[in-house]
């Protein structure tokens, strides 16, 4: 009974050899995971909560965002400033001139995008958040918009 | 005045430079020239081959797919200090990387790289091989021992507990090929697998070949003498620069002694269809080197106690059994 088992472990052993090779020479052929990050930039998923930034409007040139001030009075961390002017003889709403937001402080909870009563905001799709100072964290949406709508 | 010094500087020349010795530097040149680009080539398959079995594309920056990787890394080496910490022992510790890649040189005069190329055919070739790689344990001791470092010497005992108890089970299975050859050298082995090759009629003895030899070179999943998770890098812990660069040449050198030895002994050696024998050769080596790269990353490392378990109960009884065998057929043929 004794050698019958000691051939059987020799004989699975050696079968673990060939099992052991099946598994990892076809991971060798099989496509590449992993991404080369500064030659190649990911594509986030759809749920991604980058820093919030003003929704483009396919077909138009203009934003939404009139400078209520609500998502200024919603921040828990109070890093949005807003600023809006009446265009010229115009009645009724502003035009939001003027949008910072201190990413280094925002806490990506999202109120402002929940409060919005124009549904101007949404959050961004930036990753690449690092910066030399923290003025750089400083981002105008604004223009971030308008270089957005030159691209396209 | 020149005139009078130039013949006499001539004849010994001519004296020295006899075509023996010309043979042999060239031959030294050939052969450390080979062992660095070897070493290099298979680092960069090493690193593609990890790469590559965990779906990452490895290195890609130095040169066309990372190509360069491994010389800039040798360059790097070149450039560090040789740190020599103060309760070594000074001359153990700097001769023990000479004493591990030194004998691996010898054993490239008797490797046949093809019909005609080949430094000398030894008659007693194959004993040479294995006789010098032992002293390569020597060597790995003397650097463990010379550290005044219980990792390193803890890493060469193991080395060396290891290496004694699979140097059995590796010349066992070489004597079951020797005794149907009749023949040490690698040429007359080579020469009697003209019909078929000797994987065919010993497959056993080739598997416990290569399991037997990956242990011999400390690859993993044999690697206990440099267990990272145990003993940092094992024996060559205190070792910096070019002194560590040494024991890794020496290793990938090692790697593929190992495999020629096994293309010769059990794959025909250099022969093969079309292609010229040098070529076939190399293919053979290194498909076999591809598949210990390759074990690396589907076994796990054994355990020390597993480690002897498989030398002593597993190896050498059933390379004794295959001896024996062999012994026995070729008793009956004849």
């Amino acid at each position: 009974m004794g050698l019958y088992n000691y051939i059987k472990d020799i004989v699975s052993g050696a079968w673990t050899i060939v099992l052991g090779y099946t598994v990892t020479v076809p991971e060798l052929f099989r496509p590449i995971k992993t991404v080369q990050y500064p030659r190649e930039k990911l594509t986030m998923d759809p749920a991604y909560r980058g820093h919030i930034e003003l929704a483009m409007l396919p077909g138009k040139d203009g934003h939404l965002c009139v400078a209520c001030g609500t998502c200024v009075r919603a921040c828990p961390s109070g890093v949005i400033k807003v600023q809006g002017v009446k265009p010229d003889g115009a009645m009724g709403a502003k035009a939001g001139v003027k949008f910072l937001i201190d990413y280094s402080r925002c806490s990506l909870c999202g109120l402002c995008v929940d409060v919005c009563p124009m549904n101007a905001l949404r959050h961004s799709m930036e990753y690449e958040l690092a910066h030399y100072s923290r003025w750089d964290s400083v981002i105008d949406l604004i223009a971030r918009y308008k270089a957005q709508q030159e691209r396209g | 005045m020149s005139a009078n010094i130039e013949p006499g500087l001539w004849n010994w020349l001519a004296y020295w430079l006899s075509p023996e010795i010309l043979v042999a530097i060239v031959g030294l040149l050939v052969v450390i020239v080979l062992i660095t680009v070897n070493s290099i080539g298979l680092i960069y398959a090493e690193l593609k081959v990890a790469a590559h079995v965990q779906r990452r594309p490895g290195p890609m920056e130095v040169g066309w797919h990372g190509f360069l990787q491994p010389v800039m890394d040798a360059v790097k080496l070149l450039g560090k200090e040789l740190v020599t910490a103060t309760a070594v022992d000074k001359t153990l510790f700097i001769i023990a990387p000479a004493i591990v890649i030194l004998p691996l040189l010898v054993s490239f005069i008797v490797i046949p790289f093809g019909e005609k190329l080949i430094i000398r055919d030894l008659n007693m070739g194959l004993l040479l091989i294995f006789s010098f790689s032992a002293l390569n344990v020597v060597g790995i001791l003397v650097g463990g021992w010379a550290s005044h470092n219980k990792y390193s010497l803890l890493g060469s005992l193991r080395s060396v507990s290891q290496n004694v108890a699979y140097e059995i089970p590796i010349l066992i299975t070489v004597m079951s090929v020797v005794i149907m050859t009749h023949s040490l050298s690698m040429q007359g082995i080579i020469a009697a697998q003209s019909r078929i090759w000797f994987i065919v009629i010993q497959p056993l003895a080739a598997i416990l070949y290569f399991v037997a030899s990956t242990a011999e070179t400390n690859r993993l999943p044999f690697d206990i003498p440099e267990a990272e998770g145990e003993l940092i890098a094992g024996f060559h812990s205190e070792y910096s620069g070019m002194r560590f660069a040494l024991f890794f040449l020496a290793e990938y050198t090692n790697m593929f002694i190992v495999a020629a030895v096994f293309a010769t002994l059990f794959l025909g050696g250099w022969r093969g269809p079309i292609l010229p024998g040098p070529i076939w050769f190399l293919i053979k080596v290194y498909a076999l080197v591809f598949l210990v790269l390759v074990a690396r990353w589907t076994f796990p490392r054994l355990r020390f106690d597993q480690l002897m378990t498989l030398a002593w109960k597993v190896l050498i009884p059933l390379a004794l059994a295959n001896l024996l065998v062999t012994a026995l057929v070729i008793k009956l043929v004849q």
